[in-house]
């Protein structure tokens, strides 16, 4: 129970893992963005490629990658099916009752699918090279500026980080009282529905009472450690931008472009969306 | 030497219950001094730790630490980071899920510069023993060394005083050794105050002083020797002695001629040696 | 016999890269009535050998494993008996603790056991008054009692479903000397009344010396010493090799003995110390 691994992250050593979290932030939501912009099959077909080569140099399997759109395979699935059916304009090609499907219904929604599998897979990068806590300190220097317009950036990413600690701590005492109750003729996966809830109630509750007695000692021991919000605080780990990252933005920038010159010219040619 | 400590009449009653926990206290610690505070459960042990490092005011009377007023609160900072304190949970005290991040949480509250930062968490990683650690995940730790953790957070922010909340009670007998030896170390060679709160008699046989407190009143003071000496007293406060005193004891009333005061084992193993 | 497991394997998280033997071909037998402690450093498997005599644990490989005459290798075994008979009081007990009074936690056990509502009563509060709660406390919260008190109502809360076989994960951590000396005594009268199995897990070995007939010492997963308390305690060089505390009475007979004294290292316990010196005086 101790080394639950929290979200999708793979601990390998790779440049990508070692760029800068705020790089690998921007860089994302860039890539989503340009995946949404992309007009073409062959615009979409270079953000695949350019996943596929980030993917390889950061060592991850494409298997586990792929894993991830296991999650959300019904979403991709009914998206493509809404296309489908309710894209009507174009040649007909199946046509039963009221159910018309046309060819430009197919395209688009091959299209839609193919975009949605990219955006995920794309996302997914982000959180495969960039640990949680990595993240959150990332997100929290990204809204720094945003504090002016008193968007709470310490505030949030400290009760993020308290989670992660603290994510595995609960579930393990979850199991041991799961299993105290048991010990006890609880019955949580059987019989009666108010048994099991009862079961249920037996679990929650413990598993409340202690949760909330844990978070009062924790916020005692900040106190008596010094804490007073985010104001004047330093911070062992200062986040750098190194060359690593200036070259990462220029191949973004690549990529970026192809986009942008793939929608301007070809998309005259073969206009889907 | 001087007061690092001064409690004058302190009492404190919590807000929503109605007798106070803690009545007209009167103690003064020394810099330097090891205290060991004794007690059963409810006897106000922790409210007056809480009192030390200012995470609680007395409702009446006074705390100095360091020559500062915990009333004040602008010196509250100041106060909690020349008095750091050790909390019974190992688990409930860590913030940061990286060693070393959590170590330095203290000192980043401070504002510590980057560079000093670093080298802070290095020193009181290595104060504690624990520097190969440094990037290892608290989860995996055994209860011992995350103690030793929480006390690198506290020397990183170069403390004058430790407070030790039973610190060691939810510890194996290696753990609980681990942080003694520590504290007693630093307590040598940092000159650090200790003020050491615990259930466990053997734990307070090298300490300079013990007090014992009892429905939030000091019952008794003074050296290790003479606390354990008063059994009468220990029993009626729901305490026991330290094992070696408790043999020495069953043998002295069997009429051997042992001492019945001795604290060490050390001590008693001379004493056998004459006897058999 | 109470309990007979021949090698029993657990490994943890069997499937993936990570995975642990907690338990290495372990036998473990218990007769009725023995009051057995279970020692061995944290992450010896002595939690996880425990946790498999009322089947939270399913091991990966057993040979034999009866308890009090359910037999737990079968492919369904039967759990709801099995649980009735081994009662388990986990480490810090208190934290199971969540009906809104004293008297219906101790409840909740006997009333899924499907007993009649006067038999459950019955039985909650012959536990509490073993555990030495009084009525008055009967309809109290149970969050709202001290740290000790809750302790004991957790214990209740187990005792109350009458086992034979009484297993505790670390009953007396965390307790001050009262407390401590309350639940051992608490231990102790439901050993000797119900002549209950007890089968105890505990750091505080001086105390375990006292109230132990026999030990059994986990290391690394396997049962590194098992036999009667003064015998397995008899070992020092052993004991310290597996990194493990003497009772302060050994201590000082292993100590007198390196200083080329001769006293039988089967001396262990406080009386049988003071025993043996009155026996050399005279």
């Amino acid at each position: 129970m101790k080394d639950i691994t929290l979200g999708q992250y793979y601990p390998v050593k790779s440049p990508v893992h070692s760029l800068d979290p705020r790089t690998k932030i921007i860089l994302t939501v860039l890539l989503i963005v340009f995946v949404f912009i992309s007009k073409t099959f062959a615009g979409l077909g270079i953000c695949a490629l350019f996943i596929l080569l980030v993917d390889f140099i950061a060592r991850i399997p494409l298997k586990n990658l792929l894993k991830s759109l296991k999650a959300i395979g019904f979403i991709i699935f009914f998206t493509f099916l809404l296309n489908l059916f309710f894209f009507t304009q174009g040649n007909a090609v199946f046509e039963y009752g009221i159910i018309k499907i046309t060819d430009s219904g197919i395209t688009r929604a091959v299209f839609m699918a193919i975009r949605l599998i990219l955006l995920i897979v794309g996302a997914g990068l982000l959180t495969f090279t960039t640990s949680p806590i990595e993240l959150t300190d990332g997100l929290e220097r990204l809204f720094t500026p945003l504090k002016v317009i008193g968007f709470p950036a310490h505030e949030i990413a400290m009760m993020m980080s308290i989670a992660l600690r603290f994510i595995p701590i609960l579930s393990e005492e979850t199991d041991k009282i799961m299993k105290a109750q048991s010990a006890r003729g609880a019955v949580f996966d059987q019989g009666k529905l108010t048994k099991r809830v009862k079961a249920i109630v037996a679990l929650l509750i413990p598993l409340l009472v202690s949760a909330f007695h844990r978070a009062l000692e924790l916020a005692n021991a900040m106190e008596a450690r010094c804490y007073h919000g985010g104001e004047g605080r330093t911070r062992l780990k200062v986040l750098k931008m190194t060359k690593k990252d200036a070259l990462a933005f220029a191949i973004m920038g690549i990529f970026c472009l192809i986009i942008v010159v793939d929608n301007l010219i070809l998309s005259k040619i073969f206009l889907v969306g | 030497m001087q007061n690092i400590i001064e409690i004058k009449q302190a009492s404190y009653k919590y807000e929503d219950e109605s007798q106070e926990v803690l009545h007209q206290i009167d103690l003064n610690v020394k810099k330097g001094e090891f205290l060991c505070v004794l007690g059963h459960n409810g006897c106000g042990k922790s409210t007056l730790a809480k009192l030390i490092n200012g995470l609680l005011i007395p409702t009446s009377g006074s705390v100095t630490v360091c020559s500062m007023d915990t009333r004040n609160e602008e010196l509250l900072i100041p106060i909690r980071s020349r008095a750091g304190m050790v909390f019974q949970n190992p688990d409930n005290q860590m913030v940061a899920t990286i060693v070393e991040e959590d170590v330095a949480f203290g000192p980043e509250n401070l504002g510590v510069e980057q560079a000093e930062l670093r080298q802070r968490v290095d020193n009181a990683l290595d104060a504690v023993d624990m520097r190969q650690f440094a990037l290892s995940a608290p989860n995996r730790l055994s209860g011992g060394q995350k103690q030793r953790i929480a006390i690198a957070g506290i020397i990183a922010m170069e403390p004058e005083i430790i407070i030790m909340d039973e610190a060691t009670s939810m510890l194996d007998p290696k753990g609980r050794r681990e942080v003694l030896e520590t504290v007693h170390r630093l307590n040598k060679e940092k000159g650090i105050t200790v003020v050491y709160i615990t259930h466990f008699m053997e734990e307070t046989v090298l300490a300079d002083r013990i007090i014992v407190m009892s429905g939030g009143k000091i019952e008794a003071e003074g050296t290790p020797k003479e606390i354990f000496a008063n059994t009468e007293k220990i029993n009626q406060l729901a305490l026991e002695v330290p094992p070696s005193t408790k043999i020495a004891q069953k043998l002295a009333e069997n009429g051997f001629n042992v001492d019945a005061n001795i604290l060490q084992p050390e001590e008693l193993l001379e004493e056998l040696c004459q006897l058999v | 016999m109470s309990i007979s497991i021949k090698k029993l394997n657990y490994v943890y998280d069997p499937e993936s890269p990570f995975s642990v033997a907690a338990l290495e071909d372990v036998d473990f037998s218990v007769q009725d009535g023995e009051y057995v402690c279970i020692l061995g450093h944290t992450g010896s498997g002595k939690s996880t050998l425990v946790q498999h005599l009322n089947g939270l644990l399913k091991p990966t490989s057993v040979e034999e494993m009866l308890v009090e005459g359910v037999d737990l290798t079968v492919k369904k075994p039967d759990m709801k008996t099995v649980r009735q008979k081994v009662g388990m009081v986990f480490q810090y007990p208190e934290y199971q603790l969540f009906e809104e009074t004293v008297l219906e936690d101790v409840s909740f056990g006997p009333k899924n056991m499907g007993l009649p509502n006067e038999e459950v009563e019955k039985r909650a509060k012959e536990a509490l008054a073993l555990v030495g709660v009084g009525e008055e406390l009967f309809s109290a919260s149970p969050f709202e009692l001290s740290g000790g008190q809750k302790r004991r109502v957790a214990i209740a809360g187990v005792l109350s479903m009458k086992p034979k076989v009484l297993v505790l994960d670390e009953p007396i951590a965390g307790l001050d000397p009262l407390g401590k000396a309350e639940i051992l005594s608490v231990i102790d009268q439901y050993h000797k009344k119900y002549n209950a199995t007890i089968i105890m897990i505990s750091h505080n070995i001086d105390d375990v010396v006292e109230v132990a007939d026999r030990i059994v010492v986990m290391h690394k997963g396997r049962k590194a010493l098992d036999g009667k308390t003064e015998e397995v305690f008899s070992q020092h060089e052993r004991l310290l090799e597996l990194g493990l505390e003497l009772p302060s009475v050994c201590e000082l007979v292993y100590r007198l003995n390196l200083l080329g004294k001769n006293i039988p290292t089967t001396i262990c316990r406080i009386d049988d110390l003071v025993q043996f010196v009155s026996g050399v005086k005279k």
